[in-house]
């Protein structure tokens, strides 16, 4: 808040007292020591302190970003990120980006291609998640099945295979993915990636893969 | 550091410690650290807030698709009829896709389609620059885009579609591509079940990317220490479409987001 100082003035004439001005101190000491906002600057300090550093890192957002770019239709096979054919999740290379913050709220977004090179015919429950320090954040899962109620085995008996060749669970040769978490982060280092697992419908395995992956955090005071 | 004024006690003499508590606090008020100001002090519209502006771009048809946006051959328009990638934008790749025509996502519309604003976003006075320390203090530009495909007719099983954002930068006339951004769509009919001629499943695509300075330079090469980004765009882009063969769209929504940040 703008700041009255001092909050009372001496009287001309008025003998000082040495509580007086101790309290006059203090009421400046204690608005200037962790209580200036933005009553207190000019119109053109904000862009100031952003611009020479001072409170950039500080204040806002700190913004962090990895990303591997590989045209997904004309790359080689190995320029790509495979997808595991596992039923546990597997994190995929290229898209982790660590990052130190002083606490707070961080906002991950990863952006990346799927990428069906070989079906023709039967495919997988594809799984994404994102990947905090380690552990997979399951409430960010995004993709087709889970092992709660879509877990489908061709080999399991009395269990079909879904025609996914155009059915909702392939959902075409090409798909773009975006997983996103908002998460409270302690003080440290921290990492971030993305998992993938597949719930594998067949014996034999399938090629999918992952290009284009760009993993962003956005690191907010909150 | 806090400040922790001079007190004065009984008997001092007053002015040798007034001007010493006094210059002490010019001192300290003159050079300002980060525990002097309230947590969240800069966040606020008083100044440019640390999001100084944004865009937003919706398109929001009829839920039944009576208003599809198409996008065929018979819509290109010539200045967005790139036949090349590279300079104009897409995958310095060549590939099949070298034949791309590309769209501005809201443009053009075929006769009779639903009318839809062009998926751009121009930045507001002269853009904003990314390099560190630069004049305008914004350092990255979140872009977020959803689109709703209704509907990918393919009559000769070739055709290809992919999105991706684009940027334009003050010094010149051309939108770079930020490849990364790329993103393709399968041809292939989305349906509940192979047999099942009329259950076709719209579906989304999404696509977020963070526009930096390190982006900047290495799409266009430019010195993002001298030049300001003054746009942002959504393009499509169709391979072998015809008069019946393309992209029909419902929704979309595009937003760019320049914030002011520290960038790691």
């Amino acid at each position: 808040m703008s700041f009255a100082f001092p909050p009372s003035k001496f009287a001309t004439g008025q003998i000082l007292d040495t509580q007086e001005w101790n309290e006059q101190l203090s009421a400046f000491a204690s608005e200037i020591d962790g209580n200036l906002n933005e009553h207190n600057f000019s119109y053109t300090t904000g862009p100031a302190c952003y611009t020479g550093g001072l409170c950039a890192e500080s204040v806002g957002v700190r913004a962090f970003r990895q990303a591997v770019a590989v045209d997904p239709l004309t790359a080689t096979l190995t320029d790509l990120e495979a997808i595991p054919q596992t039923s546990s999740w597997r994190e995929i290379a290229g898209s982790t980006k660590p990052f130190g913050v002083p606490g707070g709220l961080a906002l991950v977004i990863i952006s990346f291609q799927v990428r069906n090179n070989t079906v023709t015919s039967k495919s997988s429950g594809l799984n994404f998640c994102i990947v905090l320090d380690g552990a997979p954040q399951k409430d960010t899962l995004i993709g087709s099945g889970d092992t709660g109620n879509d877990y489908l085995d061709s080999n399991a008996a009395g269990v079909s295979e879904i025609d996914l060749a155009s059915g909702p669970s392939r959902k075409g040769r090409d798909v773009p993915l975006v997983a996103t978490g908002l998460f409270r982060v302690t003080p440290g280092r921290h990492s971030v990636s993305l998992a993938a697992r597949n719930l594998y419908t067949r014996a034999d395995t399938i090629a999918q893969y992952i290009s284009n992956i760009e993993t962003i955090v956005l690191h907010m005071w909150a | 550091m806090a400040w922790n004024p001079d007190f004065f006690s009984d008997g001092q003499q007053a002015n040798l410690l007034l001007n010493t508590t006094l210059t002490n606090a010019r001192t300290y008020v003159n050079d300002l650290d980060r525990l002097a100001l309230r947590r969240g002090a800069f966040n606020v519209d008083m100044t440019p807030s640390i999001i100084p502006s944004g865009g937003n771009l919706v398109v929001n048809h009829s839920p039944a698709g009576a208003n599809l946006h198409s996008y065929l051959a018979g819509t290109f328009l010539g200045s967005y009829n790139y036949t090349t990638y590279g300079a104009d934008g897409g995958s310095t790749n060549g590939g099949d896709l070298g034949t791309g025509d590309r769209f501005l996502l809201g443009h053009p519309s075929q006769a009779g389609a639903a009318a839809a604003p062009a998926c751009s976003i121009t930045f507001p006075a002269s853009g904003y620059k990314l390099a560190n320390n630069s004049n305008s203090g914004v350092q990255g530009i979140l872009l977020n885009a959803n689109i709703e495909i209704a509907d990918v007719q393919d009559a000769n099983a070739n055709i290809r579609v992919m999105f991706c954002f684009q940027f334009k930068i003050d010094t010149s006339a051309t939108w770079w591509t930020i490849r990364v951004s790329e993103r393709f769509v399968s041809r292939d009919d989305h349906k509940i079940s192979a047999t099942d001629t009329n259950e076709y499943m719209w579906y989304d695509v999404p696509l977020a990317s963070l526009l930096t300075a390190s982006v900047l330079q290495a799409e266009s090469g430019a010195d993002p220490t001298a030049v300001f980004v003054t746009g942002a765009r959504v393009m499509l882009s169709v391979v072998n479409a015809n008069a019946v063969s393309g992209v029909f769209l419902n929704r979309f929504r595009f937003s760019a987001l320049p914030f002011l940040s520290s960038l790691a």
